[in-house]
Protein backbone atom coordinates (compact mmCIF):
# COMPACT_ATOMS: atom_id res chain seq x y z
CA UNK A 1 0.00 0.00 0.00
CA UNK A 2 1.36 3.04 -1.13
CA UNK A 3 2.37 5.71 2.00
CA UNK A 4 0.82 8.86 1.66
CA UNK A 5 2.82 11.96 0.63
CA UNK A 6 3.16 14.37 3.79
CA UNK A 7 0.67 17.28 2.83
CA UNK A 8 2.35 20.21 1.60
CA UNK A 9 2.31 23.10 3.88
CA UNK A 10 -0.03 25.75 3.32
CA UNK A 11 1.42 28.82 1.79
CA UNK A 12 2.25 31.76 4.43
CA UNK A 13 -0.42 33.83 5.07
CA UNK A 14 0.05 37.40 5.69
CA UNK A 15 -1.11 38.24 9.24
CA UNK A 16 -4.75 40.23 9.13
CA UNK A 17 -3.60 42.47 11.68
CA UNK A 18 -0.63 43.74 9.90
CA UNK A 19 -2.44 44.09 6.97
CA UNK A 20 -5.38 46.16 8.96
CA UNK A 21 -2.70 48.43 10.62
CA UNK A 22 -0.66 49.07 6.76
CA UNK A 23 -4.72 50.17 5.61
CA UNK A 24 -5.41 51.85 7.99
CA UNK A 25 -1.97 53.79 8.35
CA UNK A 26 -2.82 54.57 4.84
CA UNK A 27 -6.01 56.02 5.55
CA UNK A 28 -4.43 57.92 8.55
CA UNK A 29 -1.55 59.69 6.11
CA UNK A 30 -4.45 60.94 4.05
CA UNK A 31 -6.65 62.18 6.51
CA UNK A 32 -4.09 63.86 8.79
CA UNK A 33 -2.31 65.42 5.76
CA UNK A 34 -6.22 66.64 4.54
CA UNK A 35 -6.73 68.36 8.15
CA UNK A 36 -3.62 69.64 8.01
CA UNK A 37 -3.66 71.23 4.88
CA UNK A 38 -4.45 75.14 4.75
CA UNK A 39 -5.88 74.87 1.55
CA UNK A 40 -8.65 73.18 2.65
CA UNK A 41 -11.45 75.14 3.85
CA UNK A 42 -12.18 74.71 8.18
CA UNK A 43 -14.72 72.55 7.11
CA UNK A 44 -12.98 70.59 4.76
CA UNK A 45 -10.09 70.44 7.43
CA UNK A 46 -12.69 69.63 10.37
CA UNK A 47 -13.82 66.71 8.56
CA UNK A 48 -10.63 65.14 7.70
CA UNK A 49 -9.75 65.22 12.03
CA UNK A 50 -12.69 63.88 12.86
CA UNK A 51 -11.92 60.95 10.37
CA UNK A 52 -8.25 61.00 11.54
CA UNK A 53 -9.87 60.17 15.06
CA UNK A 54 -11.83 57.68 14.20
CA UNK A 55 -8.84 55.80 12.43
CA UNK A 56 -6.60 56.42 15.29
CA UNK A 57 -9.19 54.79 17.69
CA UNK A 58 -8.88 51.48 15.19
CA UNK A 59 -5.42 51.71 15.28
CA UNK A 60 -4.77 51.85 19.07
CA UNK A 61 -7.66 48.97 19.37
CA UNK A 62 -5.24 46.87 17.32
CA UNK A 63 -2.25 48.01 19.24
CA UNK A 64 -3.67 46.83 22.73
CA UNK A 65 -5.14 43.69 21.43
CA UNK A 66 -1.03 42.76 21.18
CA UNK A 67 -0.57 43.74 24.76
CA UNK A 68 -3.64 41.99 26.00
CA UNK A 69 -2.99 39.04 23.73
CA UNK A 70 0.49 38.51 24.88
CA UNK A 71 -0.69 38.56 28.51
CA UNK A 72 -2.00 34.76 28.87
CA UNK A 73 1.15 33.53 27.63
CA UNK A 74 3.46 35.64 29.43
CA UNK A 75 2.02 34.34 32.82
CA UNK A 76 2.16 30.70 31.59
CA UNK A 77 5.90 31.55 30.89
CA UNK A 78 6.63 33.20 34.54
CA UNK A 79 5.19 30.23 35.74
CA UNK A 80 7.76 27.90 33.90
CA UNK A 81 9.82 29.95 36.40
CA UNK A 82 8.77 28.43 39.44
CA UNK A 83 10.97 25.23 39.59
CA UNK A 84 13.96 27.21 38.87
CA UNK A 85 13.34 30.04 41.63
CA UNK A 86 12.27 27.50 44.29
CA UNK A 87 15.93 26.02 43.81
CA UNK A 88 17.68 29.24 43.99
CA UNK A 89 16.13 30.04 47.00
CA UNK A 90 16.84 26.65 48.81
CA UNK A 91 20.67 27.31 47.46
CA UNK A 92 20.42 30.54 49.04
CA UNK A 93 19.65 29.67 52.29
CA UNK A 94 22.18 26.73 52.02
CA UNK A 95 25.06 29.23 51.62
CA UNK A 96 23.44 31.01 54.53
CA UNK A 97 22.92 28.47 56.63
CA UNK A 98 26.47 27.02 56.05
CA UNK A 99 28.31 30.82 56.40
CA UNK A 100 26.31 30.55 59.63
CA UNK A 101 27.87 27.50 60.80
CA UNK A 102 31.22 28.57 59.89
CA UNK A 103 30.64 31.49 61.61
CA UNK A 104 29.40 29.83 65.23
CA UNK A 105 32.68 27.77 64.76
CA UNK A 106 34.59 31.43 64.41
CA UNK A 107 32.78 32.80 67.34
CA UNK A 108 34.78 30.43 69.52
CA UNK A 109 37.38 32.88 69.15
CA UNK A 110 34.78 36.17 69.80
CA UNK A 111 33.98 33.83 73.08
CA UNK A 112 37.51 34.40 73.99
CA UNK A 113 37.87 37.73 72.29
CA UNK A 114 34.79 38.70 75.12
CA UNK A 115 36.50 37.07 77.91
CA UNK A 116 39.80 38.85 77.60
CA UNK A 117 38.28 42.14 76.97
CA UNK A 118 36.25 41.66 80.59
CA UNK A 119 39.32 40.52 82.09
CA UNK A 120 41.28 43.33 80.56
CA UNK A 121 38.46 46.39 81.96
CA UNK A 122 39.10 44.65 86.01
CA UNK A 123 42.78 45.31 84.86
CA UNK A 124 43.54 42.24 85.05
CA UNK A 125 45.87 42.09 81.79
CA UNK B 1 49.20 22.90 61.26
CA UNK B 2 51.36 25.16 59.15
CA UNK B 3 50.56 22.18 56.20
CA UNK B 4 47.13 22.76 56.52
CA UNK B 5 47.33 26.67 56.89
CA UNK B 6 49.49 26.73 53.93
CA UNK B 7 46.80 24.75 51.84
CA UNK B 8 44.35 27.07 53.33
CA UNK B 9 46.17 29.91 51.97
CA UNK B 10 46.18 28.24 48.20
CA UNK B 11 42.53 27.65 48.66
CA UNK B 12 41.85 31.11 49.51
CA UNK B 13 43.03 31.89 46.14
CA UNK B 14 39.82 30.69 44.82
CA UNK B 15 37.52 33.26 46.13
CA UNK B 16 35.00 32.93 43.51
CA UNK B 17 34.40 30.43 40.13
CA UNK B 18 34.10 31.74 37.22
CA UNK B 19 30.48 31.00 36.81
CA UNK B 20 29.59 32.86 40.09
CA UNK B 21 31.65 36.03 38.93
CA UNK B 22 29.83 35.53 35.76
CA UNK B 23 26.26 35.03 37.01
CA UNK B 24 27.20 37.89 39.08
CA UNK B 25 27.90 40.53 36.37
CA UNK B 26 24.28 38.99 34.65
CA UNK B 27 22.19 40.10 37.52
CA UNK B 28 23.16 43.56 37.88
CA UNK B 29 22.79 44.04 33.69
CA UNK B 30 19.56 42.21 34.03
CA UNK B 31 17.86 44.13 36.84
CA UNK B 32 19.05 47.46 34.51
CA UNK B 33 16.80 45.57 31.31
CA UNK B 34 13.90 44.92 33.50
CA UNK B 35 13.67 48.40 34.73
CA UNK B 36 13.96 50.05 31.60
CA UNK B 37 11.11 47.53 30.21
CA UNK B 38 9.29 49.09 33.02
CA UNK B 39 9.84 52.59 32.27
CA UNK B 40 8.79 51.41 28.74
CA UNK B 41 5.49 50.50 29.82
CA UNK B 42 5.12 54.37 31.78
CA UNK B 43 6.19 56.39 28.68
CA UNK B 44 3.44 54.47 26.58
CA UNK B 45 0.76 55.32 29.17
CA UNK B 46 2.01 58.89 29.98
CA UNK B 47 1.65 59.86 26.01
CA UNK B 48 -1.23 58.24 25.57
CA UNK B 49 -2.44 60.69 28.50
CA UNK B 50 -0.85 63.39 27.27
CA UNK B 51 -2.15 62.95 23.35
CA UNK B 52 -5.66 62.84 25.05
CA UNK B 53 -5.30 65.99 26.66
CA UNK B 54 -4.16 67.95 23.62
CA UNK B 55 -6.82 66.45 21.72
CA UNK B 56 -9.56 67.25 24.62
CA UNK B 57 -7.60 70.76 24.35
CA UNK B 58 -8.34 70.95 20.47
CA UNK B 59 -12.08 69.73 20.30
CA UNK B 60 -13.50 70.95 23.61
CA UNK B 61 -15.59 73.36 21.90
CA UNK B 62 -17.30 71.10 19.57
CA UNK B 63 -16.91 68.01 21.18
CA UNK B 64 -18.54 66.89 24.67
CA UNK B 65 -16.37 66.05 27.53
CA UNK B 66 -16.47 62.37 28.19
CA UNK B 67 -14.91 61.41 31.50
CA UNK B 68 -15.08 57.61 30.76
CA UNK B 69 -12.73 57.96 27.72
CA UNK B 70 -10.01 58.83 30.42
CA UNK B 71 -8.69 55.62 30.95
CA UNK B 72 -4.60 54.72 30.96
CA UNK B 73 -3.48 52.81 27.45
CA UNK B 74 -2.85 49.70 29.13
CA UNK B 75 -5.51 47.83 31.11
CA UNK B 76 -4.16 47.64 34.77
CA UNK B 77 -5.01 43.81 34.64
CA UNK B 78 -2.68 43.06 31.81
CA UNK B 79 -0.12 45.70 33.18
CA UNK B 80 -0.26 44.17 36.64
CA UNK B 81 0.97 40.80 34.77
CA UNK B 82 4.09 42.72 33.98
CA UNK B 83 4.77 44.22 36.73
CA UNK B 84 4.80 41.06 38.60
CA UNK B 85 6.45 39.22 35.56
CA UNK B 86 9.88 42.24 35.87
CA UNK B 87 9.66 42.39 39.66
CA UNK B 88 9.94 38.16 39.40
CA UNK B 89 13.08 38.84 36.77
CA UNK B 90 14.44 41.35 39.06
CA UNK B 91 14.12 38.76 42.06
CA UNK B 92 15.92 36.19 40.18
CA UNK B 93 19.08 38.51 39.00
CA UNK B 94 19.06 39.41 42.81
CA UNK B 95 18.98 35.75 44.39
CA UNK B 96 21.38 34.93 41.67
CA UNK B 97 24.05 38.10 42.85
CA UNK B 98 23.04 36.25 46.48
CA UNK B 99 23.70 33.40 45.72
CA UNK B 100 26.81 33.79 43.46
CA UNK B 101 28.52 36.28 45.43
CA UNK B 102 31.01 36.39 48.05
CA UNK B 103 29.10 37.98 51.44
CA UNK B 104 28.85 34.96 53.17
CA UNK B 105 32.83 34.47 53.17
CA UNK B 106 33.28 37.85 54.00
CA UNK B 107 31.21 37.89 56.54
CA UNK B 108 32.93 35.01 57.98
CA UNK B 109 36.58 36.81 57.55
CA UNK B 110 35.42 39.84 59.21
CA UNK B 111 34.28 37.89 62.23
CA UNK B 112 37.49 35.78 61.99
CA UNK B 113 39.63 38.93 62.12
CA UNK B 114 37.62 40.74 64.80
CA UNK B 115 38.34 37.63 67.00
CA UNK B 116 41.63 37.09 66.51
CA UNK B 117 42.92 40.45 66.96
CA UNK B 118 41.76 40.25 70.84
CA UNK B 119 44.60 37.04 70.92
CA UNK B 120 47.37 38.90 69.45
CA UNK B 121 46.95 41.71 72.04
CA UNK B 122 47.16 38.95 75.12
CA UNK B 123 49.98 40.36 77.17
CA UNK B 124 49.65 38.81 80.56
CA UNK B 125 51.65 36.25 81.71
CA UNK B 126 48.46 33.86 82.71
CA UNK B 127 47.07 34.23 79.48
CA UNK B 128 50.29 33.33 77.04
CA UNK B 129 49.02 29.88 76.10
CA UNK B 130 45.95 31.99 73.93
CA UNK B 131 48.24 34.64 72.81
CA UNK B 132 49.26 34.22 68.79
CA UNK B 133 51.32 36.16 66.69
CA UNK B 134 49.83 38.67 64.46
CA UNK B 135 51.26 36.36 61.12
CA UNK B 136 49.43 33.67 63.15
CA UNK B 137 45.96 35.68 63.28
CA UNK B 138 46.09 36.24 59.60
CA UNK B 139 46.92 32.41 58.94
CA UNK B 140 44.48 31.05 60.95
CA UNK B 141 41.81 33.92 59.48
CA UNK B 142 42.85 32.85 55.90
CA UNK B 143 42.19 29.01 57.04
CA UNK B 144 38.61 29.76 58.21
CA UNK B 145 37.95 32.00 55.07
CA UNK B 146 39.43 29.38 52.83
CA UNK B 147 37.26 26.55 54.55
CA UNK B 148 34.01 28.52 54.08
CA UNK B 149 35.03 29.13 50.72
CA UNK B 150 35.09 25.86 49.67
CA UNK B 151 32.64 24.53 51.19
CA UNK B 152 29.89 27.23 49.29
CA UNK B 153 32.11 26.91 45.93
CA UNK B 154 30.97 22.82 46.41
CA UNK B 155 27.21 23.62 46.83
CA UNK B 156 27.01 26.33 44.48
CA UNK B 157 28.97 24.19 41.50
CA UNK B 158 26.86 21.35 41.94
CA UNK B 159 23.32 23.34 41.86
CA UNK B 160 23.93 26.71 39.80
CA UNK B 161 24.42 24.77 36.56
CA UNK B 162 20.79 23.24 36.91
CA UNK B 163 19.40 26.51 37.88
CA UNK B 164 20.45 28.42 35.23
CA UNK B 165 19.65 25.66 32.72
CA UNK B 166 16.41 25.40 34.38
CA UNK B 167 15.41 28.85 34.34
CA UNK B 168 16.68 29.08 30.66
CA UNK B 169 13.67 28.33 28.67
CA UNK B 170 11.02 30.71 30.77
CA UNK B 171 13.42 33.77 30.23
CA UNK B 172 13.64 33.51 26.48
CA UNK B 173 9.79 32.67 26.16
CA UNK B 174 9.18 36.15 28.79
CA UNK B 175 11.94 38.71 26.82
CA UNK B 176 10.58 37.04 23.31
CA UNK B 177 7.09 38.08 24.29
CA UNK B 178 7.85 41.40 26.30
CA UNK B 179 9.42 42.31 22.74
CA UNK B 180 6.49 41.51 21.49
CA UNK B 181 4.51 43.94 23.24
CA UNK B 182 6.89 46.48 22.25
CA UNK B 183 7.29 45.43 18.52
CA UNK B 184 8.66 48.48 16.35
CA UNK B 185 6.91 51.16 14.40
CA UNK B 186 4.77 50.28 11.92
CA UNK B 187 3.37 47.29 13.47
CA UNK B 188 0.42 46.44 16.05
CA UNK B 189 2.16 47.17 19.54
CA UNK B 190 3.69 49.60 21.84
CA UNK B 191 5.98 51.09 19.49
CA UNK B 192 3.38 52.18 16.88
CA UNK B 193 0.87 53.13 19.83
CA UNK B 194 3.83 55.58 20.79
CA UNK B 195 4.61 56.80 17.29
CA UNK B 196 0.91 57.54 16.99
CA UNK B 197 0.33 59.15 20.21
CA UNK B 198 3.01 61.90 19.48
CA UNK B 199 1.56 62.21 16.26
CA UNK B 200 -2.09 62.36 17.74
CA UNK B 201 -0.67 65.72 20.06
CA UNK B 202 0.72 66.71 16.36
CA UNK B 203 -2.45 67.02 14.86
CA UNK B 204 -4.57 68.39 17.52
CA UNK B 205 -1.64 71.10 18.03
CA UNK B 206 -1.62 72.47 14.34
CA UNK B 207 -5.81 72.11 14.88
CA UNK B 208 -5.68 74.34 18.45
CA UNK B 209 -3.50 76.69 16.09
CA UNK B 210 -5.40 76.79 12.96
CA UNK B 211 -9.10 77.46 15.35
CA UNK B 212 -7.29 80.12 17.71
CA UNK B 213 -4.65 81.87 15.87
CA UNK B 214 -6.70 85.08 15.64
CA UNK B 215 -7.29 85.12 18.68
CA UNK B 216 -3.59 84.86 19.84
CA UNK B 217 -0.93 87.39 19.97
CA UNK B 218 2.19 87.08 18.19
CA UNK B 219 3.90 85.78 20.93
CA UNK B 220 1.58 83.65 22.21
CA UNK B 221 1.27 82.31 18.22
CA UNK B 222 5.11 81.84 18.28
CA UNK B 223 4.93 79.78 21.82
CA UNK B 224 2.33 77.39 20.08
CA UNK B 225 3.95 76.94 16.63
CA UNK B 226 7.21 75.79 19.20
CA UNK B 227 5.86 73.54 20.55
CA UNK B 228 5.66 71.70 16.73
CA UNK B 229 9.12 70.28 16.40
CA UNK B 230 9.57 69.99 20.12
CA UNK B 231 7.07 67.30 19.26
CA UNK B 232 8.62 65.58 16.69
CA UNK B 233 11.81 65.43 18.73
CA UNK B 234 10.23 63.58 21.84
CA UNK B 235 8.44 61.19 18.93
CA UNK B 236 12.21 60.34 17.77
CA UNK B 237 13.46 60.26 21.10
CA UNK B 238 10.37 57.50 22.46
CA UNK B 239 10.66 55.63 18.55
CA UNK B 240 14.85 54.96 19.86
CA UNK B 241 14.26 54.11 23.25
CA UNK B 242 11.59 51.89 22.76
CA UNK B 243 13.24 50.51 20.02
CA UNK B 244 16.67 49.90 22.40
CA UNK B 245 14.31 48.62 24.88
CA UNK B 246 13.15 45.85 22.44
CA UNK B 247 17.30 45.64 21.94
CA UNK B 248 18.12 45.28 25.64
CA UNK B 249 15.60 42.52 26.04
CA UNK B 250 16.98 40.18 23.16
CA UNK B 251 20.69 40.99 24.70
CA UNK B 252 19.22 39.94 28.11
CA UNK B 253 17.75 36.58 26.56
CA UNK B 254 21.19 36.05 24.20
CA UNK B 255 23.50 36.54 27.64
CA UNK B 256 21.23 34.45 29.78
CA UNK B 257 21.62 31.77 27.04
CA UNK B 258 24.87 32.37 26.87
CA UNK B 259 25.44 32.56 30.67
CA UNK B 260 23.98 28.86 30.68
CA UNK B 261 25.78 27.58 28.10
CA UNK B 262 29.01 28.37 29.45
CA UNK B 263 28.68 27.02 32.26
CA UNK B 264 31.68 24.36 32.65
CA UNK B 265 33.75 27.46 31.12
CA UNK B 266 36.42 29.17 32.75
CA UNK B 267 36.71 31.93 30.29
CA UNK B 268 33.28 32.53 28.27
CA UNK B 269 34.11 34.77 25.60
CA UNK B 270 30.51 34.44 23.85
CA UNK B 271 29.07 35.46 27.20
CA UNK B 272 31.07 38.09 27.60
CA UNK B 273 30.05 39.55 24.68
CA UNK B 274 26.64 39.49 25.37
CA UNK B 275 26.74 40.56 28.94
CA UNK B 276 28.82 43.88 27.40
CA UNK B 277 26.27 44.17 24.27
CA UNK B 278 23.68 44.15 27.58
CA UNK B 279 25.12 46.70 29.34
CA UNK B 280 25.68 49.15 27.01
CA UNK B 281 21.83 48.80 25.58
CA UNK B 282 20.46 49.59 29.10
CA UNK B 283 23.03 52.46 29.14
CA UNK B 284 22.07 54.09 26.14
CA UNK B 285 18.20 53.21 27.36
CA UNK B 286 18.89 54.68 30.68
CA UNK B 287 19.95 57.98 28.61
CA UNK B 288 17.22 57.71 26.50
CA UNK B 289 14.43 57.64 29.77
CA UNK B 290 16.33 60.10 31.61
CA UNK B 291 16.39 62.73 28.76
CA UNK B 292 12.73 62.15 28.12
CA UNK B 293 11.89 62.77 31.99
CA UNK B 294 13.73 65.41 32.14
CA UNK B 295 11.41 67.42 29.62
CA UNK B 296 8.38 66.47 31.27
Amino acid sequence: MPTTPPSTPPASTADPKQTACDALNALLKTATAAASNPANSKAAQDAAFDLRTTIVAQLQALNRAVFTGNTVQLQASAAGMTPAMTQLKALQKQIAALGSDLKEAASILSAIDSAVTEIGALGMI
Amino acid sequence: MVASMALAVVLSGCALSPLAARSAAFSTAATAAATQTENAYQLVNQTYADAQMATLVATYDTTAFDADQFTPFLPAKDLAVRTQVLDSLKQYATLLAEVSGNQPVSDLETQASAAGSALVKLQQDDFKGFKITTTEQNLAVTAVTAIGNVLIEHDRARQLPQILEKMNKPIQDICAILESDIGTVGKPGLASELHLDYDNQIAAQQKFIRDHSAAMTPSEHRTEIEALPKLVQAQRQSDQALAATVNSLSALAAAHAALAATRNQKDAPAFKLKLNELVQDAQTIDGFYATLASKK
